[in-house]
């Protein structure tokens, strides 16, 4: 059968009655013509011109049809295939019927599974006798069934369609089920989906071979709202009490009424909540955690279901990773840096920040480290013995938005020299200060900068812990524009500057973290300091990790910090990511969800997606790839060429006749 | 007959190319007449004047038998006017005259001046005395005979003046102007005559009665007379408000007819009347028709 790509342009038909209304007013005009008298004339009857007349209705003709062939032309006609052949040949001999079924999450939603398998059986029935393949597919070809006579094995996986709680990527499929369709035969793919908007506009799709029929079967074409929940925020309030944040979001167009919960352990709490058409709308709830680190927010089910949970993390978040780069070889006294450290972090402070897990690294290793999951870098005298290999990596971290503290070494010269070098710092290396004597006053800091964290975090007497610890060796440097100076030593030397670089901070000290340099790793300011600088490093959501149901963990390398914590143990079977849930890998907590871009409600245009993927060779070269049926199958093809080319023709024939019975009528009559 | 050089002087295509009716008319009459006999110069009544050498070809009844007899030598006698001719050209200026069809050169008024002209010259030349009287619904024009110096010129002139307008009377203006035409003499109609073939018989018959010799010269485009048109027309009296459509294939028989009967009406109303008729197409040669004048001229003085 025929259908038409831009059918509206059919109204032009409407235009036919133009030429037929001209040509009914275009009788023949009597000439007029003063004559001396007309006494002798008579007023006979008018000829019917019979000759004439019917040339008339011969270009009348023409024209019309010409019209009509403009019209066609501009609607983009296509042949369809038909479902019987004239003589009783079943529609589906020599035919490779192929099904893509769309198996992805939104499938489950608005009875989609029962009308897939419904306009599947429908097919069949269209195209009996086809051989008949199937490829589902989801985030990718779950399973693929080459052409074969017997349907009932495609029935039968159809039957056990189940969703797959992943989205929707359609073109893996669609170039499978095109390379399981034979080029000798006659080749028709059926696409059953629900033509969700995110899945099929995001899919990387191309068109599909000359002479592939194609049919399109949206399983819900009118679908209603939807609303779910769209994500999860939790953080401590205080020990065994968490802050739970639900976000509820309506995908539709009416206002939705629903009943969130959020279930943790042996607690539910529940709320009512309504949200207006296209909006969302947070949730607050304080839930007990004790002993409970898994959690899911419920809302009321409705025709989708599964983005009507989400499982969240209520346990502690992951420690954050640093790491401390120390030159062992070159200046093994810089294992006491380390270890202060390592001891202020390890210090608790009653209050609910975040824990720090401390990884030493030699610097001679630095470069081959994989810093993915690491929040902080400490080079602690490291800097001075760095190479421009080093120093890039350095800098590629700090620009991902990394946290970088240095302090100096005994190669202080070298490092800052280094730094500035490398662009990192913009000071200049001056010298060093140290106390010589016992009788000489030792150094200390004399300002912070009142408008900056470490200025708010010390004031008032908390200010004294700062100033009172003695400082006994420092590095002199010239700060640039660039570097901030955050504490100094008088008016000219600061003790710890800060640069942006990239994304990220660079906190440069110029006193190391050793008792012969200060006493600023025994005071009581070391640990709120040290605290304040790493705070830049814990991560937004606690460090709780969110992947979608399909999406494979992050890949851990095998030098990673993780592996130098302990003996490494046996390779365990990647958790499954297919299934919502909460998983725990490495101590950091991984929200496995269903994706929330399968909730949407909006569907691709049909239309375009046609379009898209019968391209016009296509239907230039339908070649007869059947077995040699005589009555030429139909195919889904482009007949526009064919209306093209008799409008063409129509146009000359006309302009020739015309041409002709107007030369003719120009002749003067016969001489008398 | 003149010759076929003459001929083609005498063509109303050359003709209707001179905008000079005097020059036209001595182009033509002079033309016209080189070849002619000099017999048909004389005019109508003439007196003995004198004789001279008989030449081959002149008319055996001027020749004196007497002095043959007498002499045994042939002589032929020349005759003078014993007075000169009105000659009087009445010409009809109505709106049907202004027609001219696919095939003539010119409208049936400019050929009507052009004879009129040649007419006038021709008169003139012979001595005798010519007027023009012009009219449509009125008399647009009256000009008295009369032969003096100039007289031609002013004839001339007035016939480039005439513009065909208006509906034709002819009654009412011939009879108008058989009262000022005192003087016998030759009266010449120049019109289609169209609407005139009840009226002409009493003009004709008052101008008889007058003892003045006619001359109708009804001048017709030849689309008048063959009705040539095949398109589907509508035709438009050029004199009246009335209008027809026809299809001229299925009437042109018809029309044919009815004109014949008009133009048999004509000319029997002139037969009776003992009145020169003469048909004269606007596409013919003038020569001819100077040529048909001249014959009915010499048939009068016989």
């Amino acid at each position: 059968m025929i259908a038409f790509l831009h059918p509206w342009f059919l109204l032009g038909l409407a235009g036919l009655a133009v030429p037929v209304v001209l040509h009914l007013m275009n009788r023949e005009i009597p000439l007029p013509q003063v004559f001396p008298s007309i006494r002798f004339i008579r007023k006979g009857h008018l000829p019917r011109e019979g000759h004439r007349r019917l040339q008339d209705i011969l270009l009348l003709a023409l024209r019309l049809l010409l019209l009509a062939a403009i019209v066609l032309t501009l609607s983009r006609p296509v042949w369809r295939p038909r479902p019987e052949q004239a003589g009783g040949t079943p529609a589906g001999a020599g035919v490779d019927l192929v099904f893509l079924v769309d198996a992805s999450a939104s499938m489950q939603g608005w009875d989609g599974l029962a009308k897939a398998r419904e306009a599947v059986a429908a097919t069949l029935d269209r195209y009996p006798g086809a051989e008949v393949g199937l490829v589902l597919s989801a985030d990718r070809v779950l399973r693929a069934l080459p052409p074969s006579p017997d349907a009932a094995v495609v029935r039968a996986a159809v039957a056990e369609l189940a969703a797959e709680p992943v989205r929707g990527d359609p073109a893996p499929a669609l170039a499978q089920a095109v390379r399981l369709l034979r080029p000798e035969r006659r080749r028709v793919l059926a696409v059953v989906s629900d033509f969700q908007r995110p899945d099929w506009q995001t899919a990387a799709l191309t068109a599909l071979p000359p002479g592939v029929t194609l049919e399109l079967s949206d399983v819900n074409p009118q679908r209603g709202g939807n609303v779910g929940v769209a994500g999860v925020s939790s953080r401590p309030l205080s020990p065994g009490l968490r802050h739970v944040v639900v976000e509820v979001r309506n995908y539709g167009l009416d206002t939705a009424q629903r009943t969130l919960e959020v279930r943790a352990g042996a607690e539910t709490q529940s709320r009512p909540v309504s949200v207006e058409p296209l909006q969302a709308k947070r949730v607050a709830f304080s839930v007990k955690t004790q002993d409970v680190t898994r959690g899911e927010a419920v809302l009321t089910a409705d025709t989708y279901p599964l983005d009507d949970s989400y499982s969240v993390w209520l346990g502690e978040a992951p420690p954050v990773r640093l790491l401390a780069v120390v030159p062992q070889a070159a200046e093994p006294d810089r294992q006491v840096d380390a270890f202060f450290v390592q001891k202020a972090l390890q210090a608790t402070t009653g209050d609910s920040g975040p824990r720090f897990v401390l990884d030493r690294v030699e610097a001679e290793h630095f470069f081959a480290l994989d810093l993915a999951d690491v929040r902080g870098i400490l080079l602690l005298g490291a800097a001075g013995h760095f190479g421009d290999g080093d120093f890039a990596v350095v800098r590629r971290y700090l620009e991902q938005g990394g946290l970088v503290i240095c302090t100096p070494g005994e190669a202080a010269s070298q490092q800052f020299r280094a730094l500035q070098q490398q662009g990192l710092l913009a000071a200049e290396f001056v010298g060093t200060n140290r106390v010589h004597s016992r009788v000489d006053p030792p150094f200390a800091l004399e300002w912070v900068d009142p408008e900056s964290a470490l200025g708010r975090l010390f004031q008032g007497d908390d200010r004294s812990d700062l100033f009172l610890f003695p400082i006994y060796r420092y590095v002199r440097v010239r700060p640039g524009e660039a570097a901030h100076a955050l504490l100094r030593i008088g008016d000219h030397d600061p003790v710890l500057l800060e640069q942006e670089v990239g994304k990220g901070r660079l906190f440069a000290l110029t006193v190391a973290f050793d008792l012969r340099w200060s006493d600023l790793p025994a005071s009581a300011c070391f640990v709120p300091l040290l605290r304040e600088l790493l705070g830049a490093a814990e991560p937004v959501d606690g460090g709780v990790r969110h992947l979608e149901c399909g999406q494979d963990l992050p890949v851990q390398s095998g030098a990673s910090p993780a592996a130098a914590r302990g003996p490494a143990a046996t390779p365990s079977p990647a958790p499954d990511t297919r299934r919502p849930g909460v998983i725990v890998v490495d101590g950091v907590p991984f929200e496995v969800n269903v994706p929330r871009r399968e909730s949407v409600v909006e569907k691709v245009d049909l239309d375009g997606l046609r379009s898209l993927l019968l391209s016009p060779a296509a239907a230039a070269t339908a070649v007869g790839a059947g077995t040699g049926a005589e009555a030429a199958a139909p195919r889904d093809r482009q007949a526009w060429p064919a209306c093209a080319m008799a409008a063409a023709a129509l146009l000359l024939v006309e302009l020739l006749l015309a041409g002709l019975l107007e030369r003719r009528d120009a002749l003067p009559g016969p001489p008398s | 007959m003149p010759d076929p050089t003459i001929l083609e002087l005498l063509s109303p295509a050359t003709l209707a190319r001179i905008d000079d009716y005097s020059f036209l008319a001595r182009v033509v009459v002079e033309g016209f007449l080189s070849g002619l006999h000099r017999s048909l110069l004389h005019g109508y009544g003439s007196e003995f004047f004198q004789y001279r050498n008989y030449a081959p070809g002149d008319d055996l009844k001027y020749l004196d038998w007497k002095v043959f007899a007498r002499r045994d030598r042939f002589y032929s006698k020349v005759f003078q006017e014993e007075t000169s001719m009105n000659c009087c050209l009445v010409l009809d200026t109505s709106a049907s005259m202004a027609y001219r069809g696919s095939r003539a050169p010119c409208t049936k008024l400019h050929y009507a001046s052009m004879v009129a002209a040649c007419l006038a010259y021709l008169a003139t030349r012979q001595g005798d005395q010519v007027g023009l009287y012009a009219y449509a619904d009125d008399v647009r024009c009256a000009l008295k005979p009369g032969c003096r110096l100039g007289h031609f010129q002013r004839l001339v002139a007035e016939l480039a003046r005439l513009r065909p307008h208006g509906r034709a009377n002819h009654d009412h203006a011939l009879t108008t102007l058989a009262g000022d035409l005192r003087r016998r003499g030759v009266v010449v109609f120049l019109s289609d005559l169209l609407e005139a073939e009840d009226a002409i018989p009493q003009v004709l018959r008052r101008f008889r009665f007058a003892h003045h010799e006619c001359v109708v010269v009804q001048v017709l485009d030849p689309d008048e007379l063959d009705f040539p048109f095949e398109r589907t027309t509508r035709f438009i009296d050029a004199e009246q408000a009335s209008q027809i459509v026809t299809a001229p294939p299925t009437v042109r028989a018809a029309y044919q007819q009815a004109m014949d009967a008009f133009l048999e009406r004509i000319r029997v109303s002139c037969l009776e009347m003992t009145t020169d008729y003469l048909l004269a197409r606007s596409s013919d040669n003038l020569g001819n028709t100077l040529a048909a004048y001249l014959h009915r001229r010499e048939s009068l003085q016989g």
